[in-house]
């Protein structure tokens, strides 16, 4: 009978927040899809224009840079994220089951999080660089290492190679915060269950299947949702690691939201009348709508799969 | 959230019923803002008491400079109360924040601007046009203090339509120039080069002596294109004769054979860029023990990296660095970019405040007050008059024409890389200004770094992926 | 153990029992060599900080210049970076900027906290109408980029007289329009589901009201979690930077402003080289508490949910 009680004063401990939210990140969110629809929005007077029509969705889906933004998109969210997951899983399994240097680990682990974009940026250059030109610079780490000469993020880098690039970049910057959320989550879990295996010597990798994973579900399954939604806003990670200095990332390295910053920047209408501005929020609703549409599949498979 | 799903496909459904609106059109009247009518007569008010804003991004020594300036403006002027705002570090993150206040109505009365900025702020008809400010009896400027102006840097001003409407005064200015190793220049009988193909007789001349050099350098490729462009008459960007507002025009072929004849130089390792060359600046390939370049165009603003950061045993075995303006297509087409800040003015309800920052941005382009600015800053003062006060030509006879330290030699540099404004006025070139010119700026920098890193196997080859960069780099802008 | 009981049974056990330890240690050698290798790539950028942050103006202001060790070791570069940028900013010094970005982080983390365990109780607790609903719309507002949320809450935030204000109001600008993130609720959300409900029932029989069961039990229990949110908010304040420089008044912007507009090469014309041994050591000095902070909570993290409120 308690499970079916309805709580009204819910709505207290509601209130306050939903109110911030509503103003500061529900208006946003309505007034993009506002403009997407006016298609000769203008920014700088924040005035509709006369048009209320599509023409925005559809200069997008004609646009092939928006198609190559998605498709970038879709290979950083489904490669860099189970990756890195399954990493930071196994990272913070094999933290937890070491006494001696774990502290010191588990502060190295940190590391990235709390180490400046400014100088991954730097580091990450460094060590994939490659003169276009032979005979001033030298080549980077990576080339020294294995004796390459390839072009991994400059001009003439092909796709899979700046992907690559990329790729590492993200799972490398995504692990800190996993491993954290992970290793708070190991903790919960009662010796007693760790103890009754070990008496029944089960495998590691057994161990790990039934026991550890189910009862980091939950964790699991936060950090995977929380996750793909951040991998599909991917742009900072991009841009750092394979745009050119001082100029604007390739319009063939462009993610859904790299095309999204393009098209806001821009003032004014472009070849068919229709406002760069409405492009961009139109660009903003189909990568949401992307996105619900996984998070949905996403928490539906969780019903099944989480166990609190 | 089903529901809502197909209330979103009904609202779709509804909408694409209810579009199709026929022509679609940008309203475009031929003044990209229309002049404001300040009447004949219009002076400022002594009795109202009037606050103005001015944002910037300089540093803290240049800002002590305006706030000094301000206190003089205030003497003279003690009804009006001006506030400047160190409102953001860098120059786009400035226009950001104005673009943003824009709507909000917050903008400040004055602002430090580049011309692309200002296209944008036009968008909300916000930037004043002052032409009929400067032609006012009482308050404008005279025939001579227009004239005092360098006129290149004067037509700045107007490059936003083809009517003549004034957006913007020019505030400092500094430009690009041609850097070389005098001593080297000397010791082999070089004269500098007053055009490309002697800089590069000079460079085949070098990598015969040094094969693993590259002899010439240019630091930036967007600035290239846009010079290149205008030096060999290839149209890149201008005005369109009916709507009167700025267009792209790159994609031709005049334009397609002045990126050939540089990339005809890269390929012969006589040239080189920054993208190049990992994003290195040239200067810090001259400035060595075995220098890698010899010659290099870089930003006026970059003068002292000649010198500074070098070898110490270096500069005591004599470098010294040569400045000169840029070499021409022909010894009669030279010209150069123009870079630095403008000041702006908004338009704003009052009447009076406009009269203010009118006022107030008079006063800090008086000669006295622009040569104050260029002196620590090097920037070029933007007045004939200014290279003439006393404060000036203290400034020029302190400098040392026979270096012996780093510092004096980096401020002799400066001088000479000023004066160059002064001695060669009618170089300075600006290009139109519309919505689209700052992506085509950074667009047509990036195609050039493509096309010259591009190996071809064939002429023919090279040929079709030039026009194909072309169109797509012109497609892309204008879509 | 039973079916090694044969005549030679000693034997087999002492085989088995070196083969578990064969297997141990080698699990264990291979876990260290996994964990090295992960710590060697992941400690290289933070290295590479040092090493700028060490190495002389002359080297760094030499852009073909990448070497793996200063060549001038200038440790002199702490100091010098705090004077360099008071000549950068005119009258806001080093410190204004950290009592600032101080003052910012305490009340968006305190206040935020606050709310995100109010918040994810509710949703992991309580019962109402529409509680899936308000959590896939929380969910949603997570999907936008974050630009187009800025230029909406510029306009809002102008509004209300904040936006450049030279007093309180640039404070609230920074603070409060996000610092209620569903990131951190969501969390907090699935480890509250995670407490048993017969604690929540057996207080509820008892009479306890809702929010000291939050108060006394829940939020005990759930030590770990509220932790690792001080310090994601903590972190999230220290490195805002967008939002707080477009609304802030110049005397009252954060660290992440100190650190990325003072370093310019002051005697060079306007857009000098940027000088990034100070901005490293700069970053450096800035991180450090970071770094302290999460070796001083670390174990509050690692400590876990105590289980003693139910048994079996």
């Amino acid at each position: 009978m308690l499970e079916n009680k309805i709580d009204r004063k819910a709505w207290f401990y509601l209130a306050f927040p939903l109110l911030l939210l509503s103003v500061f990140t529900f208006y946003p969110l309505v007034k993009t899809i506002l403009i997407s629809i006016f298609s000769q929005y203008n920014p700088m007077t924040d005035t509709f224009g006369a048009y209320l029509d599509l023409a925005a969705y559809g200069a997008i889906f004609n646009d092939p840079y928006f198609i190559t933004a998605i498709g970038n998109t879709m290979i950083l969210v489904f490669i860099s994220v189970p990756v890195s997951t399954g990493l930071a899983l196994l990272i913070a399994v094999a933290l937890n089951s070491i006494k001696p240097l774990q502290k010191i680990f588990q502060t190295i682990f940190f590391l990235p999080y709390v180490t400046n974009g400014l100088a991954i940026g730097m580091v990450f250059s460094v060590m994939f660089s490659h003169p276009l030109t032979d005979g001033l610079m030298a080549e980077g780490l990576i080339n020294t290492l294995f004796g390459l000469s390839r072009d991994w993020v400059g001009v003439t880098a092909t796709r899979s190679d700046w992907m690559f690039v990329v790729l590492v970049y993200s799972i490398w910057d995504g692990l800190p915060f996993k491993i954290l959320v992970f290793i708070g989550g190991l903790q919960n879990i009662s010796k007693q269950y760790y103890d009754a295996a070990k008496i029944d010597a089960t495998p590691k990798r057994r161990i790990l299947r039934h026991i550890t994973i189910p009862l980091l579900s939950p964790l699991i399954s936060y950090i995977l949702i929380t996750s793909f939604i951040g991998a599909f806003k991917s742009y900072e990670s991009v841009l750092a690691v394979a745009g050119s200095t001082g100029r604007l990332l390739d319009r063939n390295r462009w993610t859904a939201v790299a095309y999204v910053y393009d098209k806001i920047g821009n003032v004014g209408l472009d070849g068919n009348f229709v406002s760069y501005y409405s492009r961009g929020a139109a660009s903003a609703v189909i990568l949401f709508i992307i996105i619900l549409i996984f998070t949905f599949i996403n928490l539906n498979i969780s019903k099944k799969r989480v166990h609190y | 959230m089903k529901k809502v799903f197909l209330l979103f496909l009904a609202l779709t459904a509804a909408v694409s019923l209810a579009a199709c609106g026929g022509e679609r059109t940008g309203n475009d009247a031929a003044r990209l803002v229309e002049w404001y009518e300040l009447s004949a007569d219009a002076d400022l008010d002594p009795n109202q008491e009037i606050t103005i804003t001015f944002w910037h991004r300089m540093g803290a020594q240049s800002q002590a400079l305006v706030q000094k300036w301000i206190e003089e403006f205030e003497a003279v002027y003690p009804n009006i109360t001006v506030i400047e705002e160190k409102a953001a570090g860098d120059y786009t993150a400035l226009s950001d924040k104005i673009a943003l206040a824009i709507p909000a109505g917050n903008q400040p009365d004055i602002a430090e601007s580049y011309p692309d900025h200002i296209a944008r702020y036009a968008a909300a008809k916000a930037p004043l046009a002052l032409n009929n400010f400067i032609n006012n009896p009482n308050i404008g400027l005279t025939q001579d203090e227009i004239a005092d102006f360098l006129p290149g840097l004067w037509a700045e001003g107007q490059s936003y339509d083809d009517e003549g409407t004034i957006l913007s005064l020019p505030f400092t200015k500094s430009s690009e120039a041609f850097f070389y190793n005098e001593t080297y220049f000397n010791e082999h009988g070089y004269s500098v080069p007053t055009t490309w193909d002697e800089v590069f007789a000079i460079a085949e001349d070098i990598k015969l002596r040094e094969p693993d050099s590259f002899p010439f350098g240019y630091d930036s490729e967007d600035n290239l294109f846009i010079t290149g462009s205008k030096q060999f008459n290839a149209p890149y960007t201008g005005y369109n004769a009916e709507t009167g507002r700025g267009e792209v025009q790159f994609n031709n072929d005049l334009s397609k054979d002045m990126v050939r004849y540089f990339k005809d130089k890269v390929d012969k390792g006589l040239m080189i860029t920054r993208a190049l060359n990992g994003d290195a600046y040239n200067s810090d390939s001259m400035k060595v023990e075995n220098p890698k370049t010899y010659m290099y165009v870089g930003s006026t603003g970059g003068t002292r990296y000649a010198y500074v950061g070098m070898p110490q045993s270096v500069f005591d075995g004599g470098y010294r660095v040569g400045v000169a303006p840029l070499p021409g297509f022909t010894a009669d087409a030279r010209f150069q970019i123009q870079q630095g800040p403008n000041i702006n003015l908004f338009k704003s309800n009052d009447e009076q405040r406009m009269i203010a920052a009118w006022l107030f941005a008079k006063f800090m382009l008086e000669p006295e007050r622009t040569a104050e600015f260029s002196i620590p800053s090097g920037y070029a003062p933007i007045r004939y008059s200014a290279y003439e006060t006393t404060r000036w030509t203290n400034y020029v006879n302190s400098i040392n024409e026979n270096p012996s330290t780093i510092d004096e030699a980096v401020a002799k540099l400066v001088k000479e890389a000023i004066e160059i404004f002064l001695e060669n006025e009618d170089i300075f070139f600006t290009s139109a200004v519309f919505n689209q010119s700052s992506k085509t700026r950074s667009e047509v920098g990036a195609l050039l770094v493509k096309i010259l890193a591009y190996d071809a196997a064939s002429n023919a080859e090279l040929d079709a992926y030039i026009d194909e960069q072309y169109q797509e780099s012109f497609d892309f802008i204008t879509n | 153990m039973i079916q090694y009981m044969n005549p030679s049974g000693h034997y087999r056990i002492n085989r088995k029992l070196k083969e578990q330890r064969a297997l141990f240690v080698a699990n264990k050698s291979m876990t260290y060599f996994f964990l090295f290798v992960m710590a060697f790539i992941v400690i290289v950028p933070f290295y590479w900080m040092l090493n700028v942050s060490f190495q002389s103006s002359n080297e760094v202001l030499n852009s073909l210049n990448t070497s793996l060790f200063p060549k001038e070791f200038s440790p002199q570069n702490y100091v010098s970076t705090f004077l360099y940028s008071s000549a950068q900013q005119g009258g806001i010094t080093f410190t204004r900027y950290l009592s600032n970005t101080l003052i910012v982080a305490v009340f968006s983390t305190v206040g935020g906290t606050f709310f995100s365990i109010l918040v994810a109780f509710a949703l992991a607790r309580l019962n109402f109408k529409g509680k899936e609903l308000i959590f896939t719309i929380l969910l949603a507002t997570m999907m936008i980029p974050g630009e187009m949320l800025i230029i909406s809450n510029y306009i809002t935030v102008s509004r209300l007289g904040w936006v450049n204000d030279d007093g309180v109001g640039s404070f609230l600008a920074m603070i409060i329009p996000f610092f209620i993130s569903i990131f951190h609720i969501y969390l907090l959300r699935q480890t509250f589901k995670q407490i048993p409900n017969e604690l929540y029932y057996a207080a509820k029989v008892d009479g306890c009201k809702d929010f000291k069961y939050l108060r006394t039990v829940m939020v005990p229990m759930a030590k770990s979690s509220i932790i690792t949110i001080v310090i994601l908010k903590l972190m999230g304040a220290w490195n805002a930077y967008i939002w707080p420089d477009i609304v802030a008044n110049e005397k009252y912007k954060l660290v992440t402003t100190w650190l990325r507009s003072s370093f310019t090469d002051q005697d060079a014309t306007g857009v000098g080289r940027v000088l990034i041994n100070y901005q490293m050591a700069a970053t450096v000095i800035v991180t450090v508490p970071l770094l302290l902070m999460f070796i001083f909570f670390r174990k509050y993290i690692m400590s876990g949910i105590s289980r003693s409120g139910v048994k079996g």
